[in-house]
């Protein structure tokens, strides 16, 4: 008879555990729409679309009243606008929470750190093979306004080192539905100039300190 | 505590005790003759290059200490050239840079590099893990180095760096004589003196490197205008600075120089004695001029030959091994 009462007690902790675990959105959107690959869209006078959107979120951490309640299982989460399920960070258990933090990209330490397996994986296509280092926001397509070949824009936003650090970080008040506004970027950032970013330079620290605001609670 | 021990009992990995402890971290995973023994194969398989011609050895040869001898600039896939000497191979887990500008800020991440490049191999690691998966023999090799068959990243790379960590050059004449089983002849006594009288600062003991990126004087080469650790960092310090090289097995890894621009050790001496160009960046041992006579070069070239390790360029550990061969045993 205890058995049973102390396996349903199990079930039950079981249950409430994986119904009420606590998971973060992170949505990738064009203005009010979720993003859609190589879709055009028309926005002010330029005419678009993305083809490739990949970044790192790390060190997630919840508050509730401004005290730390949890920090994420996960050291690295890769978001890749291919596949949804990437969307969504799970926390094994359940705790209320009112703000979190994280950053965007892989941390210095962790860059200096040589291999490692699942999201960190190099073959996911964000690390640099010719010079050591974690890309930690990249995003392809191509844009009217953009004068390469093919109007194709490259930004691989990428560097650790203290003179081109590009991990940035984010406190958001969110109940667990946040919002990517790809659109933003767009807005604040001069295509036709600036197309072509595939290293640790000026160029990807000024375009880093414009990432934090794409981040939008999505109540 | 436990990890010193560890090393120090480890027969795959014994340094001298003038040797200093190691950057590597050698705990995750811990150095095993299975990994060792996969990785050694990987090193020797073109399977590694886009069209399966190219391995790490064909530039890194044993012997030549894991260099690449004849060719001032390497070459790769498709006969192309690249832009500098491949680098002798050897005491990597002291190192916490690799590549002429320290590039590459971890041993395991070096390989994705060369396997990258479209001079050198030509290929992506997603393309080495396809045709790796497609081997049954390689299957088995993974299985017996990580209790499992999945080809990955992070499996390659670690067994590639085992193999490499093993490739330590300590049993020079020079070593013996630290160790008080051999002495130097007179010339070569004098040899040494004057080494530490012009070179130590750094090519330091016991590496005969300090590891760090220096500007040596050389004028640059128009037709490569390379400019070394500043095209990593993008610091003006850092114009002209490349990464010190060892002169351990120098007989065995000319040319010398990051472009393999001088053949021979007389030459090399005489940049140091009479070629030195003056720049910004130049490294602060050369306000003083380093003088030398015919003779004391003499001396200085003989305690140099000290430091070639045959019995680390002939170990047959470290050489050719095909995956067949395993195979079979």
């Amino acid at each position: 008879m205890k058995q049973y009462v102390l396996f349903g007690m199990l079930f039950m902790t079981f249950q409430t555990h994986s119904q009420n675990a606590v998971k973060i959105t992170f949505m990738p959107k064009f203005e009010s729409e979720n993003l859609t690959l190589n879709k055009v869209y028309y926005f002010k006078n330029d005419t678009l679309n993305i083809s490739n959107f990949k970044c790192y979120i790390s060190n997630l951490t919840y508050y509730k009243n401004d005290s730390i309640v949890h920090s994420s299982i996960k050291k690295a989460h890769l978001i890749d606008a291919t596949d949804s399920s990437s969307f969504i960070i799970l926390e094994n258990e359940f705790f209320k929470f009112d703000k979190i933090r994280f950053n965007i990209g892989v941390d210095s330490l962790t860059n200096v750190s040589g291999i490692f397996e699942g999201d960190l994986d190099p073959a996911n296509g964000m690390y640099w093979t010719w010079q050591s280092g974690y890309i930690n926001f990249k995003l392809e397509g191509t844009s009217s306004l953009c004068h390469a070949r093919k109007n194709k824009f490259y930004w691989h936003i990428g560097g650790y080192s203290p003179s081109f650090n590009t991990l940035r970080q984010v406190a958001l008040k969110t109940n667990g539905k946040v919002s990517i506004q790809l659109d933003k970027l767009f807005e604040e950032i001069d295509i036709s100039e600036e197309y072509q970013v595939m290293s640790p330079s000026d160029g990807a620290v000024q375009i880093a300190d414009k990432l934090p605001s794409l981040f939008k609670s999505n109540q | 505590m436990f990890s010193f021990v560890l090393i120090k009992d480890n027969h795959f990995f014994n340094p001298p005790d003038y040797f200093p402890k190691p950057i590597y971290n050698f705990e995750q995973p811990p150095l095993d003759s299975n990994k060792i023994e996969l990785g050694r194969i990987l090193f020797y398989d073109p399977i590694l290059s886009k069209d399966n011609t190219i391995s790490c050895a064909s530039c890194h040869s044993p012997f030549n200490a894991f260099a690449h001898t004849d060719h001032d600039l390497s070459h790769g896939i498709f006969d192309s050239i690249g832009n500098r000497n491949a680098p002798a191979l050897f005491n990597l887990a002291w190192q916490k840079t690799f590549m002429w500008d320290g590039a590459i800020n971890h041993l395991d991440m070096q390989a994705l590099a060369p396997i990258s490049h479209p001079s050198e191999m030509g290929s992506n690691i997603n393309e080495v893990i396809k045709k790796l998966n497609e081997s049954k023999a390689y299957k088995e090799l993974f299985l017996n180095a990580f209790q499992d068959s999945t080809i990955s990243t992070s499996k390659i790379l670690k067994a590639l760096s085992q193999f490499q960590l093993t490739l330590v050059s300590s049993n020079t004449k020079y070593d013996k004589v630290k160790m008080g089983k051999e002495t130097f002849t007179e010339q070569e006594k004098n040899g040494y003196q004057l080494y530490k009288n012009n070179c130590a600062s750094c090519h330091s003991e016991p590496f005969f490197s300090n590891y760090n990126f220096e500007n040596n004087g050389l004028p640059i080469d128009p037709t490569l205008n390379d400019m070394g650790r500043y095209v990593i960092t993008e610091n003006e310090n850092d114009k002209r600075k490349f990464k010190v090289p060892s002169l351990r097995n120098l007989s065995f890894t000319y040319p010398y120089m990051h472009d393999g621009r001088f053949m021979t050790l007389q030459e090399v001496i005489n940049h140091y004695t009479s070629g030195i160009e003056y720049s910004e960046t130049l490294s602060l041992q050369f306000n003083k001029s380093i003088e030398l006579s015919s003779n004391e070069k003499v001396d200085l070239i003989s305690f140099l030959l000290t430091l070639n390790d045959k019995d680390f360029v002939f170990n047959k550990k470290h050489q050719f091994k095909k995956i067949a061969d395993q195979a079979k045993e």
